[in-house]
């Protein structure tokens, strides 16, 4: 079977590439996904991996032509693999000899009597219904049933098939008298698990805790609202504010507009600012990332971030929405929170969370005076980042909340 | 630098919008995963063969040719007026309008829980990708995490005689016309064949069924046909059993236990079955191999790899779209990490006249398994209901196992037999001992008292014989019992 390769739309408005090398020729083989041609767009030479693999037999032009999106690279004849080509890793099928028609064990006649509902719960806990007494009428299994033999086999030692090691976690933290739930991570939360725990064992955190007076930004907040149309003064809030003055800083401070390769543990220092915005949803945390923050006006800002917010809590994020973060903003003062310790988005260098402000005493030359004050955590990955980049980068956005006027200076 | 795949990338792929696919990726949806699904013809397509040409146009069909029919037939009642007259035409009109207001309500669902659904036609590329083949000659590839298979299955051709589109038509075709024929011949007096073969001869076709086997609905018990049997001779269908149709060229040959003979017919309707559509799926590039049959083998937790499940019709089974329905949870369930198995009764259901429905073990199945089983069965004779609706053909039989007292099986024959149904897969599904339904209310005068009354006649005969210690009945006819007064 004949397969045509065509240009994609590999983004950033692109609508054609020049070839610069081709890495395979006419008649060679290939596998899925192994790059054959590297290109030029306007920003970087990309390689392109072919998606079937199989034998070429065409490719688009010698060195220096350009090719348009849509149009064709390569042509590869799939299906005549031979032995150069590394197989696909053997999946074997489950060992499946009678076709399943209806899962024996667990007939109307031979399975314990209980309902859909509670026949569901066990095998969800693993738990065998043959093995639990029912203790409803006529020796029905009930839910309680099941939920009574996942205590006790927590509670059982050495029982000497696989559910007693698959348990003997949770027997440290289960009391005698049964667990009050236990479910699966899944969707998001698996999604955030995931996440959380590879930043946390790879990322050594280091943190910076900062207390600022809130005066000046509470100042252009509600200069921004008066000037703002009604219709966008709703979306003013501070995490627009905010979101500018660090996009400011992380101008001044390239260094920590950074991610790491996880592979080459590169440190990628980058041109333009992706910021992540951390936003509570049901379904649990998402980072939208608004991009080229420190391009944008604050209004501007704020209607993205509302729009991001809004697309969040309906899952209608599109993918990119997500992806391209540099830094990471997180606003723990919404949750009520003044400080914490927050953890890095994974594969960022930085992250900062600012907490509820609040009026202070504060010493002011000779008098203690009551100030609005906002705390602020920083943390930075210790790989890149040393206390010296970190401070400097946590002092330039103090200065700018003190003094808003200062983002004057960057002005161009 | 490598800009990643150049592939769309899908966290849970469905392949197939009928009644498996889009329960599947609802359900998906609802578990948290980003679901893509991929459907021929996008989402006007989407119900699936259910819903544009099998089960919502057969019952379409078969609704309006049992009010034609029972037009005529009222003379009883003191009801009289001339036969009425069908405008085919019309009826496809008022149908696809129906159709088309269906499937946009499954687009509605998919959209609301954000499933995207791409038109085009996917294979395997390998275990973890697919082509995509859209409409205007586009392609695109999809790499997923998990997918779940659910292509469902096509009509099969009688051997040497295949579809024509003019003569030898497929059961879509045949719900397709817009001109009923003089005469019809059904090859395959399965239940494709009975209802639409029952609901052509309401319609006025001069019809004759031709079934290789020695009767009607083979794969049914062969206590419950009878009644559908008398009903065919009535309707005036002809059926003849131990034949095939040789060919049908120059009229229509069929080889009968009498010899070859000529029988007239118009149309042929080919129903004798369904085969999985899986032979353009490149399965072997997902390191699946098929059954010869062409579906393809699962576990209980419908998976045919860690991440690969398939349902519905191409795994083998009867081709039910509640069973696809069904499997489509679990598959979801299971590939999201929810340790989950298909353990359910899958009642079936024929829309014959009287209709059929059969949920749970039959007679056959209970002996094979060795059980000890008590059965009663009560004839509809004895139905007020049934008695006011000028049919009293039919019985409601039940099994239950003497040992524990469960409920294991109910096989019905009568009007609404299939919204009977699943009171007594509940019953089972339950587990429910017989005296569970017995002392369960049920309104009179409805058809279904006819369950309660069998559940109550399964406790006298269980008392009965543990009192008396008698054998096993072993019959599988039906015979009547009334219940206690």
């Amino acid at each position: 079977m004949r397969h045509e390769f065509r240009l994609p739309d590999i983004g950033e408005g692109l609508k054609s590439a020049e070839v610069v090398e081709w890495l395979v020729a006419v008649g060679e083989i290939v596998n899925d996904d192994q790059p054959i041609v590297v290109v030029q767009t306007d920003k970087a030479d990309v390689e392109l991996p072919i998606p079937v693999g199989g034998t070429i037999t065409r490719l688009a032009g010698g060195v220096g032509t350009v090719i348009d999106v849509g149009s064709m690279v390569a042509e590869v004849e799939a299906g005549d693999r031979n032995e150069q080509i590394i197989p696909e890793p053997e999946r074997p099928a489950p060992a499946v000899t009678e076709p399943h028609v209806q899962n024996p064990s667990n007939s109307p006649v031979t399975a314990p009597r209980a309902a859909p509902a509670v026949r569901r719960r066990a095998t969800e806990l693993g738990v065998d219904l043959a093995s639990i007494t029912g203790t409803g009428p006529g020796g029905r299994v009930v839910g309680q049933d099941v939920e009574r033999a996942v205590a006790s086999l927590s509670g059982a030692e050495g029982e000497p098939n696989g559910r007693a090691a698959a348990t003997d976690q949770s027997t440290l933290i289960t009391p005698a008298e049964g667990v009050a739930g236990r479910y699966p991570m899944r969707g998001r939360r698996r999604e955030t698990s995931r996440r959380m725990k590879q930043a946390w064992q790879e990322i050594p955190h280091m943190a910076d805790f900062r207390e600022t007076d809130a005066r000046g930004l509470i100042a252009l907040r509600d200069l921004l609202r008066r000037e703002a149309p009604p219709a966008d003064a709703g979306s003013i809030t501070y995490v627009p504010i905010l979101a500018k003055i660090v996009a400011v800083a992380l101008m001044a401070h390239r260094v920590v507009n950074a991610t790491v390769d996880p592979h080459t543990e590169d440190v990628i220092v980058h041109e333009h600012v992706g910021l992540g915005i951390a936003t509570q949803t049901n379904d649990g945390l998402v980072v939208p990332v608004v991009k080229n923050a420190e391009m944008r006006s604050i209004p501007e800002i704020a209607r993205e971030v509302k729009a991001l917010g809004a697309a969040a809590d309906n899952r209608r994020l599109r993918p990119d929405a997500l992806s391209g973060g540099t830094f990471t903003l997180n606003n723990i003062g919404a949750l009520g929170a003044t400080r914490a310790f927050p953890i890095i988005r994974y594969p960022e260098v930085a992250l900062m969370a600012f907490g509820r402000i609040t009026p202070r005493p504060v010493v002011d030359g000779e008098d203690i005076v009551a100030r609005p004050m906002v705390d602020i955590t920083t943390v930075a990955d210790h790989r890149v980042l040393d206390g010296r980049e970190l401070t400097a980068f946590v002092d330039t956005v103090c200065a700018l909340i003190e003094n808003p006027m200062r983002l004057l200076i960057e002005l161009r | 630098m490598v800009v990643g795949e150049l592939a769309d990338q899908a966290d849970l792929l469905v392949i197939g919008g009928g009644p498996g696919g889009y329960s599947a990726a609802l359900s998906a949806a609802q578990l948290g995963r980003s679901v893509t699904l991929i459907q021929r013809g996008g989402s006007p397509a989407l119900g699936g063969t259910c819903l544009h040409v099998g089960c919502i146009p057969s019952k379409a069909l078969i609704e309006v040719a049992a009010r034609r029919n029972s037009a005529l037939e009222a003379a009883p009642f003191g009801l009289t007026g001339g036969p009425l007259t069908l405008d085919l035409a019309a009826f496809q009109k008022w149908q696809s309008g129906m159709i088309g207001t269906l499937a946009s309500g499954i687009a509605g669902l998919l959209r609301e829980r954000g499933i995207t659904v791409l038109d085009g036609t996917a294979r395997f590329i390998n275990p973890h990708k697919v082509i995509v083949e859209e409409p205007d000659d586009r392609v695109r590839y999809i790499q997923f995490t998990d997918v779940i298979i659910a292509t469902g299955s096509v009509p099969m051709a009688v051997p040497g005689i295949p579809f024509d589109g003019e003569i030898i038509l497929s059961s879509t075709e045949l719900l397709a016309l817009t001109d009923l024929p003089r005469s019809l011949v059904v090859v395959g007096a399965g239940y494709i064949g009975i209802e639409l073969g029952t609901a052509m001869a309401k319609l006025g076709v001069d019809v004759t069924i031709v079934e290789a086997s020695e009767r009607i609905l083979p794969s049914c018990p062969a206590g419950v046909v009878a009644p559908v049997e008398s009903r065919l001779t009535a309707l005036g269908v002809t059926v003849l059993a131990h034949s095939t149709l040789r060919q049908a060229q120059n009229g229509l040959t069929v080889t009968t236990p009498a010899g070859e003979r000529k029988i007239p017919g118009d149309l042929v309707l080919a129903a004798v079955g369904r085969e999985p559509c899986t032979s353009d799926l490149g399965l072997d590039r997902a390191g699946l191999t098929v059954l010869p049959s062409g579906h393809i083998p699962v576990d209980s937790s419908m998976r045919a790899s860690e991440h690969i499940a398939a349902i519905g019709d191409v795994v083998q089974g009867p081709a039910l779209a509640h069973r696809a329905s069904a499997h489509a949870e679990v598959a979801a369930r299971s590939l999201s990490g929810i340790p989950s198995v298909f353990d359910s009764v899958v009642p079936v259901v024929v829309f014959s006249d009287p209709e059929i429905a059969i949920v749970g073990m039959t007679d056959d199945e209970v002996k094979g398994a060795g059980i000890s089983a008590v059965t009663a069965t009560f004839s509809m004779r004895a139905s007020g209901r049934s008695a006011t609706l000028g049919r009293q053909e039919g019985f409601v039989r039940a099994l239950a196992s003497r040992d524990d007292d469960r409920m294991l099986g109910v096989q019905i024959v009568a009007p609404h037999a299939s919204e009977l149904a699943s009171e007594a897969a509940l019953a089972i599904e339950m587990r429910t001992s017989p005296l569970d339904v017995a002392l369960t209310v049920h309104p009179h005068p409805t058809v279904s008292e006819s369950v309660s009354d069998v559940a109550k006649a399964l406790m006298q005969r269980a008392s009965n014989r543990a009192n008396a210690n008698h054998p096993v009945h072993k019959s599988g006819r039906p015979s009547s019992i009334r219940s206690a007064p």
